[in-house]
């Protein structure tokens, strides 16, 4: 080893090849998020964001949670409150026509829960104390399960519901 | 291979073609993979 | 100035004291592992747990939270404590400083672990290893983790009293590079902790001994992942050190740029802390504006990996070459693949590409809502701590526990069946979780039990449990090996003797720019990014929180 410590302070050298792939890994990195910034923002897949807050041990007695279940706010738009509770969803079944926009708000009255709803895009962490909200449409008839996938207890494995889209009359 | 090059000069000359083509297989993955989960967000609907 | 090249011994002592945490580390890998293929093969409808009813370790949710707290807090903190220990005496070539600090330390973390192990066998703490409020374990588990913390906190603070004697004495030399990496990876995790640490002490440990009647969930969430991410990167951190700066050597070659390890190490010291919100994407109580600026972040921490991906491929080229290996891809080859210690980390490095472009996705701020809480997520980190930490640990331990047992490795060859066998189980254990998240599978359920689960499914749960089994194969081929080398009588000839591996540089350290070997401006940074991305949306959440949530046993 030679004696370079003294004098001139030795700068940042690269590999020519590894300065490119620095480059590259860059713009992909900036080309993903570029991507999802436009779905996000843009197109409307968006994740739920701080909505409100609720009393987590009186949030059941109060409207409109001491009613949970659908609500026609009308031109195809409902608003599904639901209550998650160790070990059950309420409502356990939730009914709409197709074509409709139903925008889910989720409390829970005792633990933390997860609220999936399958083959759409909702998929919310569902806090004691907070209103978790996710909004979908509902273009085609048929049977959306949204199941608990956060760890809630013991009976965690059998916490699910159901979203039934009816085939409006006339059919298609 | 000419194992006689002493160690100095095979290290000046050392270009990591290999690697190049290792992290270009990388890319070409994560490319694939990353776009097909995106390809799902984008089946399952809007959320706003 | 000269550099000191008197042939350092280490003490008998010291190798002991290193063997102790690796003891630990082992037993706790060894139980911990037990579980996976149990809940492997529950989901996949053969339930195995009556067996283990009549011990009182029957339950699914306790065996789940045994798994977890483990093999992901126990079997990595405690081998990487031990494994930094030694990388910081022979990297710098002189004893610890302050030898009784570091005792104190670890004693501090056994006490704290079997703490925090009676409440969880009593079945007081089935919280799994995430503990979110207001899910309810017993004080003993909480104070037992704090003292895990605080042990491994005090092992750093021995390390950083033995840095500093070192550096008096080498005023101009750059330090070592695996000595910069432990102690890189040492401060991240110090700071890291800060978010578990107040977590536990003003909100679960007061609220399970009664002292208040609530939690606030919310903010208990953000306070966990302001840890639980940069958790990820302690464990991670140690097997990039070794991929850096000792496998290069293990593999016949050199550190292909020491300033790029150094760059790459000091990037994920600023940036694996303020990204924690990715944890949290679909959380309710947070803005979706800081849940995209940590999206950002997120994937400026992804910029260190895809260095490193570069770096370690290219100094195992220039291993490769030097041993004769040609072609584009064909030197892959001429690697020492026959060496246990070498496939390991190999393969875990595949595993690892893996699971790289899994965390991207994980990153990708609303792609995230395909994944959130599925089975893709143990998945992923199944590919992370499981493969590119355990499978590398698993090499690191094939020289480490004969140098310090002074002892040689018992069968290697069995050792390379053991990485291959779990390189192979976690392949198709882990594509086939990914593939059941995807469809909707969600984690962390006892799924025997459940009743949507459709039959779609039940392909890829086999799939799953098969790969379960032969990961179970693996570790036990690892456990033996592990305990027969330490345990036999023969130990190694005259003469003989374990090297402790460190790569050289193709570059003299003493080119590397003296920014990239000093810490001030690092921490500076670190400290202001962690205030810019968590400060507004921390006081936020402080200024409204409110400890409502009574607690709820699981």
């Amino acid at each position: 080893m030679t004696d370079t410590s003294t004098a001139e302070t030795p700068k940042l050298e690269t590999d020519p090849y590894e300065k490119r792939w620095m480059f590259i890994s860059v713009v992909i990195l900036i080309v993903f998020m570029a991507t999802v910034t436009v779905a996000g923002f843009a197109l409307g897949f968006q994740v739920p964001g701080d909505e409100s807050r609720v009393d987590p041990r009186t949030v059941a007695d109060s409207p409109p949670w001491s009613e949970p279940g659908i609500r026609d706010l009308g031109n195809g738009e409902y608003a599904a409150y639901v209550i998650s509770r160790q070990y059950l969803f309420q409502p356990r079944e939730i009914t709409v026509p197709e074509g409709s926009t139903v925008t889910f708000y989720v409390t829970s009255v005792d633990v933390q829960h997860g609220f999936k709803l399958q083959d759409t895009n909702v998929n919310m962490q569902i806090v004691p104390g907070e209103v978790s909200k996710l909004t979908v449409e509902f273009d085609e008839p048929g049977e959306h399960l949204y199941i608990c996938n956060e760890f809630c207890g013991i009976g965690h494995a059998a916490m699910f519901g159901s979203v039934i889209v009816e085939a409006t009359t006339g059919g298609n | 291979m000419s194992d006689q090059v002493g160690d100095v000069a095979r290290e000046e000359e050392f270009h990591p073609r290999g690697t190049i083509a290792v992290v270009a297989i990388f890319v070409a993955t994560l490319i694939l993979l990353w776009l097909s989960i995106y390809l799902i967000l984008i089946a399952r609907g809007v959320t706003v | 100035m000269l550099t000191q090249q008197t042939d350092f011994q280490i003490s008998k002592k010291d190798r002991q004291f290193v063997g102790a945490h690796l003891l630990v580390a082992i037993s706790a890998l060894t139980v911990g592992s037990l579980y996976g293929p149990l809940q492997a093969f529950e989901w996949s409808g053969l339930d195995l747990y009556g067996l283990l009813e009549p011990i009182g370790l029957g339950d699914y949710y306790k065996g789940l939270t045994i798994h977890g707290v483990l093999n992901a807090l126990v079997w990595t903190t405690f081998f990487i404590t031990g494994f930094l220990t030694l990388v910081m005496i022979m990297g710098l070539k002189r004893p610890l400083r302050y030898p009784k600090l570091n005792r104190v330390g670890f004693w501090t973390m056994v006490v704290g672990l079997v703490m925090a192990a009676i409440p969880i066998l009593a079945g007081a703490a089935s919280v799994l290893y995430t503990f979110y409020p207001p899910l309810e374990a017993s004080w003993a588990f909480y104070l037992g983790l704090t003292l895990v913390v605080v042990g491994s906190w005090i092992e750093g603070f021995g390390f950083y009293l033995t840095m500093a004697e070192w550096r008096k004495d080498n005023p101009d030399s750059r330090s070592p590079f695996i000595v910069l990496a432990a102690l890189i990876t040492m401060v991240m995790w110090q700071f890291a902790t800060l978010g578990i640490a107040v977590e536990i002490l003003t909100m679960l440990l007061p609220a399970s001994l009664g002292i208040i009647d609530g939690t606030d969930p919310q903010l208990g969430r953000t306070f966990f992942w302001f840890t639980g991410h940069p958790l990820v990167y302690f464990w991670l951190l140690p097997a990039y050190l070794s991929w850096y700066g000792m496998l290069p050597k293990q593999a016949g070659g050199k550190l292909f740029s020491d300033s790029l390890a150094r760059l790459a190490f000091w990037l994920f010291l600023l940036l694996s802390i303020p990204v924690g919100f990715h944890h949290q994407f679909v959380d309710p109580g947070i803005p979706v504006g800081w849940k995209y600026i940590h999206s950002l972040l997120t994937y400026g921490v992804a910029f260190p990996s895809m260095l490193t991906l570069f770096t370690v491929v290219a100094s195992l080229e220039y291993a490769a070459r030097k041993r004769g290996g040609t072609g584009l891809l064909g030197w892959i080859r001429a690697l020492p693949w026959g060496n246990p210690v070498v496939s390991a980390q190999l393969l875990a490095g595949i595993l690892f590409m893996f699971g790289g472009i899994g965390g991207i996705t994980n990153a990708s701020y609303n792609v995230n809502l395909v994944i959130h809480n599925t089975a893709w997520i143990p998945g992923h980190f199944h590919l992370t701590v499981a493969s590119a930490v355990t499978l590398s640990f698993f090499g690191i331990a094939y020289w480490l526990i004969p140098f310090v047992t002074q002892k040689p490795l018992w069968k290697s060859k069995w050792a390379t069946i053991a990485n291959w066998t779990w390189f192979v189980g976690m392949l198709i254990f882990s594509n086939a979780m990914h593939v059941l998240g995807l469809l909707g599978a969600p984690r962390r359920t006892e799924l025997g039990k459940a009743p949507y689960v459709p039959e779609e499914w039940s392909g890829h749960l086999f799939r799953m449990s098969f790969g379960g089994a032969i990961l179970l194969v693996g570790v036990t081929l690892f456990v033996l090996i592990a305990a027969r080398t330490a345990f036999q009588r023969q130990t190694l000839g005259e003469g003989e003797s374990i090297e402790f591996p460190i790569a050289e540089s193709l570059r003299d350290p003493q080119l590397t720019p003296i920014w990239l070997d000093r810490f001030k401006p690092w921490l500076i940074g670190t400290i202001v990014l962690i205030v810019v991305a968590y400060g507004p949306q921390l006081i936020e959440q402080i200024g409204n929180a409110a400890y409502n949530a009574p607690p709820f046993s699981p």
